[in-house]
């Protein structure tokens, strides 16, 4: 293989990949700051807290690996249930969708776990090691004690919290009560306490190191949420023809007199940035619409006498001077597709019975005859009871004139969320059962009559 | 002249392609055990799997699974990523921050 002379341009450049800067991204306060603080607390005080909740002497939120039943609040599903979950998430997908071509990322900005444990994670920060600049002053000063003390406390805080969020994770998939007793006692086993480091480890390089360069180079939904944008979605936008040519003036002075625009360039929206971009150069796939540009510059506006909106939430056709539509094709195509499974989702769980019966005909033999001309099928049932309870079910045949059961006599018990396999033999006169015949089984609980189920088969007779 | 190389010097690899080649891995894993997991039993390994798997528990099941679905991805993943950089004339750098 000949190689091609190395790229002049690329040697000049010495390497394409620069190390990413580190970013300390300023501290602010304001309407979607105190937006995203509620959501960051509203949502870790669901995450943090749910996992203790109990419901009939059970978690009320558990997702039992190791039984294979999932508890969510009065409802329990098995494997066989496995619709709803696919339905779930299809669901979140959609919902994704009509938000952004709505909103624009509002999932980025508030609710994504990455955005809200990096949140917490800087609260820790700045607690620990100060604002902005001392934040920088320190990292740039020498290692003495303070600096000692302020990263150490830090650390001390991110690691105990990481190791917090580890073990609540867990206790999603584990009952976490026991799991709380079996850490402090120290007899956890080996996987548990594997998946706890490792969602630790994730919780704290994620939300303490790689922070906004999870949201740059390693999130999917960053890239192609473009695909769900158009020229009505709300977008955070920096108001160009109102702000350039941007310059520094005098508090109060008019910015239009001057031949300037009202953007004085205090590179606070810079500076407020977690992800460390300038929102003045566009739209662009590293905003995660956090709103902390607004907030900076609706402060900065005020202060100059200005009126706030030089950094807005708005569309691109505002931007342009032209109407927005916000009913629009796209939109409403979500919008139906989302009520749709939402309703068909809700429908189908109200519905859900906790029972499931499959007949299987016996293969061996068509059909039996049997003392007092009677012709005998053989089937085999399995009974799965996905109720939270044993039950007893009684077995019902009809489909053929006089059909009887000869065996189950007895009602079949089926422990809870297992499988019960019985067979049973249904007799018919000889003279009623010649030629194949549809028949129905149906099964019902004997302690409460609405679970239920239906199941159509054959019975089978010799040929006239 | 000729030279054969492994990669090219501007095309090196960098160290956001670890959670580049980690992270899809791990959601393609994390999808792959979801489906798979919720129609196969576990302990059925300890039915069909090798004698190795005989007295497994559920746990170990599930992670083992986890774990080989993401490695499998890991590789995968990896292969793409060197593919693309190595690649003549084929990798386009990141997007660099020299934006206009």
């Amino acid at each position: 293989m000949t190689a091609p002379q190395a790229d002049p341009l690329a040697q000049a450049a010495g390497s394409f990949y620069a190390a990413a800067e580190k970013i300390y991204p300023r501290e602010i306060s304001g309407r979607f700051a105190r937006l995203r603080r509620g959501a960051v607390l509203l949502l870790l005080g669901l995450f943090y807290g749910v996992a203790w909740l109990q419901w009939d002497h059970r978690q009320a939120l558990l997702f039992d690996l190791p039984a294979r039943k999932f508890h969510i609040f009065a409802l329990t599903l098995w494997p066989q249930d496995f619709l709803y979950l696919a339905l779930l998430l299809i669901l979140a997908a959609l919902s994704l969708f009509f938000f952004t071509a709505l909103a624009g990322r509002l999932w980025c900005g508030y609710a994504c776990p990455q955005t809200v444990w990096t949140e917490l994670f800087t609260w820790i920060e700045q607690w620990t090691e100060g604002t902005r600049s001392k934040r920088m002053k320190l990292d740039r000063g020498p290692w003495n004690s303070e600096k000692l003390l302020r990263k150490g406390l830090k650390q001390v805080l991110w690691l105990s919290l990481a190791l917090y969020t580890g073990f609540t994770f867990v206790g999603y998939f584990t009952p976490i009560r026991e799991l709380a007793g079996q850490l402090l006692t120290l007899t956890a086993g080996p996987w548990a306490l594997f998946w706890v480091f490792l969602y630790s480890l994730a919780t704290y390089g994620n939300a303490g190191f790689l922070r906004e360069q999870v949201c740059k180079y390693m999130c999917p939904y960053a890239r192609f949420q473009s695909a769900m944008f158009d020229r009505n979605t709300l977008i955070i936008s920096y108001d160009q023809a109102r702000g350039e040519p941007r310059g520094a003036r005098r508090r109060g002075s008019s910015a239009a007199a001057q031949g300037q625009g009202d953007c004085i360039d205090c590179t606070l929206c810079v500076q407020v940035c977690p992800t460390g971009i300038d929102i003045r150069r566009g739209l662009q796939y590293d905003c995660i619409a956090c709103g902390a540009c607004i907030d900076a510059c609706d402060q900065v506006m005020e202060k100059m006498g200005t009126p706030r909106g030089l950094i807005r939430y708005t569309t691109d056709e505002a931007l342009h001077n032209r109407p927005t539509h916000i009913l629009r094709p796209r939109l409403m195509v979500y919008a139906a597709l989302l009520a749709t499974l939402a309703a068909a989702f809700t429908f189908s769980l109200l519905t859900r019975v906790p029972v499931i019966l499959d007949v299987i005909r016996d293969r061996n033999a068509l059909y039996r005859e049997v003392r007092g001309q009677q012709i005998e099928n053989t089937y085999s049932l399995k009974v799965i009871n996905l109720d939270i309870r044993p039950h007893y079910y009684v077995l019902r045949a009809e489909g053929v004139v006089e059909l009887t059961i000869a065996e189950p006599t007895a009602p079949i018990e089926v422990p809870s969320g297992t499988v019960s396999t019985v067979i049973a033999r249904l007799r018919a006169p000889a003279a009623a059962a010649a030629g194949v015949h549809q028949i129905t089984l149906q099964l019902s609980a004997l302690d409460s009559p609405a679970i239920r189920v239906r199941e159509r088969a054959r019975f089978i007779g010799p040929r006239t | 002249m000729f030279r054969v190389y492994i990669l090219p010097p501007t095309r090196r690899f960098h160290g956001t392609d670890l959670g580049v080649v980690l992270w899809p891995s791990f959601l393609a894993a994390c999808l792959a055990s979801l489906l798979f997991f919720a129609a196969v039993d576990p302990l059925l390994l300890r039915e069909a799997g090798p004698r190795l798997f005989a007295h497994i528990e559920r746990e170990s099941g599930y992670a083992l699974g986890f774990l080989f679905f993401w490695g499998v991805a890991t590789l995968a993943s990896a292969v793409s990523v060197y593919l693309v950089r190595t690649a003549r004339g084929g990798s386009t750098p990141r997007r660099s921050d020299s934006r206009p």
